[in-house]
Order: structure tokens, then sequence, then C-alpha cells
């Protein structure tokens, strides 16, 4: 979906609201409506399938306001649109109480979306002379925001980007651990770059960064570079110590040693992460 | 390891060999230093590094861009030399190495092409990058001495030391 205002404003909401929101929903034929409830704010998702491409999927939102009176046993409230196209336009509601005399700001929204029926009195307060500052209550935003998604759709999944930024750890002391190293080196001579690329299933006739030929492997990366006059350069990358990459171009040696066709890397102990812990090679 | 040979599976000697040992050209550690960092340019870990560690070349926060400062040394062999200075005999790094004079001698050219790039965040997040590119670009023609000088895991170990030689004087700057 194309980033906009409006999925930004999404966006913070799933931020803020990370733990009330299900990690992932399914999403029928039909669509899926989800709510939620906060203190003082409600927001609701309606997921709509109407797009057969995704350059139509679309995210609008309306926000309005909800002020509320308490009159007897009953509830007034007065919903303020905030939309840029009905600004500040007003249709008044009464709902029955369920428990008169205990309102209070912490289920203000939760008495807006329960269960008592609201009828809608339309544009004018007809117990507007009973609502005033001893009765008022409070007020409750409600955001909604309609997603158009592709038809296709079958799952939403829902993550906040701030996680890192809520992880505890991020802020401890820690010691300065390599994370990445590369190393380089060379050799010379004739190479079956064809057969070894066929044996360790690289599809491309070249592998990244120029290179002829690219292993991947649990410790890093051995990549070796074409012909020069008979030398040929090799990169280690993404390793963690010399050790371990001297293991590697030591391994690889070791496989196309062998007179019986190259094993598959990925059937290899190379591939395993147990290997990590393995001894220098001489 | 000396030789890297290849064999084809066609049975065919293929005759490769490895014709020079492997060399670091990029190093990167992470390390967090646990507290809030004060990177302003007169501000207390600028004149910490100032005093505690060899010069530098330093970049501030460029402000409503990056909240990241930068510090360079060209010759981390400098470092070194401090933090050799600052051990005891005893657990003097590079007496404590298992290298031959010979494999001293290659760490220390090493170390002395070898520059190193700090990027801290004012949350604490360090990055540090070694590398001999920066060193080389100021030094045309020192290529030569520093391909020559062999890289080893007892050099890997210095550099690691080095780096929390440095981490822990930022950590506490």
């Amino acid at each position: 979906m194309q980033q906009t205002q409006n999925t930004q404003k999404m966006n913070e909401m799933i931020n803020n609201h990370i733990e009330l929101i299900p990690h992932e929903v399914r999403v029928p034929a039909e669509g899926r409506s989800l709510r939620i409830v906060c203190p003082m704010e409600v927001y609701n998702v309606h997921v709509l399938k109407q797009c057969t491409e995704r350059s139509q999927e679309e995210c609008n939102v309306e926000h309005a306001e909800y002020k509320c009176w308490e009159v007897d046993d009953f509830l007034v409230w007065k919903k303020i649109s905030k939309n840029t196209e009905s600004m500040g336009s007003c249709t008044f509601y009464k709902q029955d109480t369920c428990a008169p005399g205990v309102r209070s700001r912490v289920s203000l929204a939760s008495d807006l979306v329960g269960a008592c029926a609201k009828q809608k009195m339309g544009r004018v307060n007809e117990y507007s002379s009973a609502c005033g500052d001893k009765n008022y209550v409070g007020s409750v935003s409600v955001t909604t925001f309609i997603l158009r998604v592709m038809e296709s759709t079958a799952l939403l999944r829902f993550a906040s980007d701030r996680s890192m930024a809520k992880n505890k750890e991020r802020n401890q002391f820690s010691v300065p651990k390599a994370v990445n190293i590369c190393y380089t080196g060379t050799v010379g001579g004739n190479i079956a770059a064809e057969v070894i690329r066929c044996a360790t299933k690289q599809n491309k006739k070249r592998g990244p960064c120029g290179s002829e030929m690219h292993i991947d492997t649990s410790m890093g990366v051995l990549q070796i570079y074409g012909n020069n006059s008979g030398s040929r350069k090799i990169t280690c990358k993404a390793f963690l110590k010399i050790q371990e990459a001297e293991f590697i171009v030591d391994r690889v040696c070791m496989m196309v040693r062998a007179a019986a066709p190259l094993p598959s890397m990925h059937a290899h102990p190379l591939a395993l992460p147990s290997m990590r812990a393995a001894p220098a090679m001489t | 390891m000396t030789c890297v040979c290849v064999c084809g599976w066609v049975g065919a000697q293929l005759k490769i060999q490895q014709s020079s040992e492997l060399v670091m050209h990029m190093l990167v550690l992470y390390g967090n230093t646990g507290c809030k960092m004060d990177l302003s340019s007169d501000g207390y870990t600028v004149g910490s590094l100032r005093k505690q560690l060899p010069r530098s070349s330093y970049t501030p926060c460029i402000e409503e861009h990056n909240i990241h400062a930068i510090f360079r040394w060209d010759c981390v062999w400098n470092i070194f030399q401090q933090l050799q200075g600052r051990s005891s005999l005893a657990d003097n790094p590079i007496h404590c190495s298992t290298q031959d004079e010979g494999g001293q001698l290659s760490s220390v050219k090493f170390l002395q092409n070898t520059g190193l790039t700090l990027s801290i965040t004012t949350l604490g997040t360090c990055i540090y990058r070694f590398g001999k590119k920066r060193k080389l670009l100021h030094r045309a023609g020192a290529e030569e001495n520093t391909s020559h000088a062999l890289y080893s895991a007892d050099t890997e170990r210095l550099i690691f030391k080095v780096c929390k030689y440095v981490h822990d004087i930022v950590a506490t700057a």
C-alpha cells in the first residue's frame, strides 16, 4: 500500500497500541473489522477486500470526538466531526446507561462502544438545557481507519516498528563484539567454475559483487573472483574471526579435492550451526 | 594453511594453489556504553577522548540530520602503544600472544597500517570499524608495505584488545 499521511497515522496507532492489537487477523470474503478501546480513545479498523490491483489499495481515516453528559439515568453524546469535509458538524445521541452514577473518564470509551443501544437524536440536542458543566463526564476520541485491500488478501499481520526501541537490552552495556569481518586472499590455477556453481546450486552465471563463484556457509560467505592471468582474488565476508574464514577455505579445498562429485553445501556439515565452534584449521 | 587444491570430480588435478594468506580488510565490532552520551563538540565525551586517547579527527552530530558522532584514528598502532604502556608487563597483550618474533613484527606492521573509525550515537551505540583503506588514501605508496604484513589470529586478537580498550574509555567518558 502506498505510504500516505493516513497510513502514517495508522502506523502510529499500531506502534502506540501494539499490545492491544492481535498479532494476526484472518480476513474473510466480506472483510473484517477490529476495535481497539483505550480509556479515552477508540480505534476502528475496517478492512474491505475491494481492490484488484495493488495500486488501488488505500487507507482512509475518519476522526470524531464524542462529548458526554450524564442526564438522569442515561447519557447524552455529542459527536463532533474532525474530518476536513465535515469539520465541526454535530450529531447527538442518547444512550441508556447500565450503571448510572459511576461514570468516570476511565470507562467512558467502553460506554461509548458498549452494548447499551444509542438512539440518534440528529442535529438537535433534546436535552441541551440539562447538559452543563456539572454533569459533563468527558470526551472520547474515535478514529476509524478504512483499509481497501486486494481481494486476494487472506491474512493481516500487525507489527510494531518500534519493537527495537522498546528493547530494554538495547541500552545495556556490552563489550564490543565482532559482527562482520571481511578478508581477502588470492588463489592461482584452473577452477572448473561451472561444475562448482552447479554443485553449490548457484543458478546465476556470476555471484554478487562481480564474483564468479559464491559459496554461502553458516560462518560467512566465500567469493571467488574471475581469472586474472592465473590468479584469482577470493573474499571471505561476514565472518566473526579469521579461524572460521580459514576453516571455510580449507573445507572448500577438501571438498573439491575429492574425486567424487562435490557434495551439496546444504547437506554438508558446513551448513550446520554447531560447526561454528569448530576448531581452527591448521 | 599454505595451499588450496581443487581437483575435478572428473578426476583431473586442477592444481589450485592459494598464493596469499587471508588478510583482513574490514573488521566491524558492535558495543554499547550502557548510558546516554554527550556528543556535542565541547561536550564531555569529546573532551574525555581527547585527553585519554591519541589524537583523533572528530565529526560532530549534524543537528536534525543524524544522532551519531564519528571519531577517526589513522593509526591503530598509536592506541596499541598507549595500551601497552598502561598494561603491566604480566598482562602485556603483545607478550601474551603465541606469536614468534616474525609474527609479532607482522602484527605491529599491520596495526601501523590500520585505521579505526568509531561511530557513536547519543544512545551509546558504538560501531567500531577497523580497516586500512583510509590510511592508504592518506599515504600513497604505503600499500606495498601493508600487503606484506601478514595477518593472523594473534593480530586479530590484538585488534579486539585495542577495541575493548577504546570502548572502556568511551563507556567511562
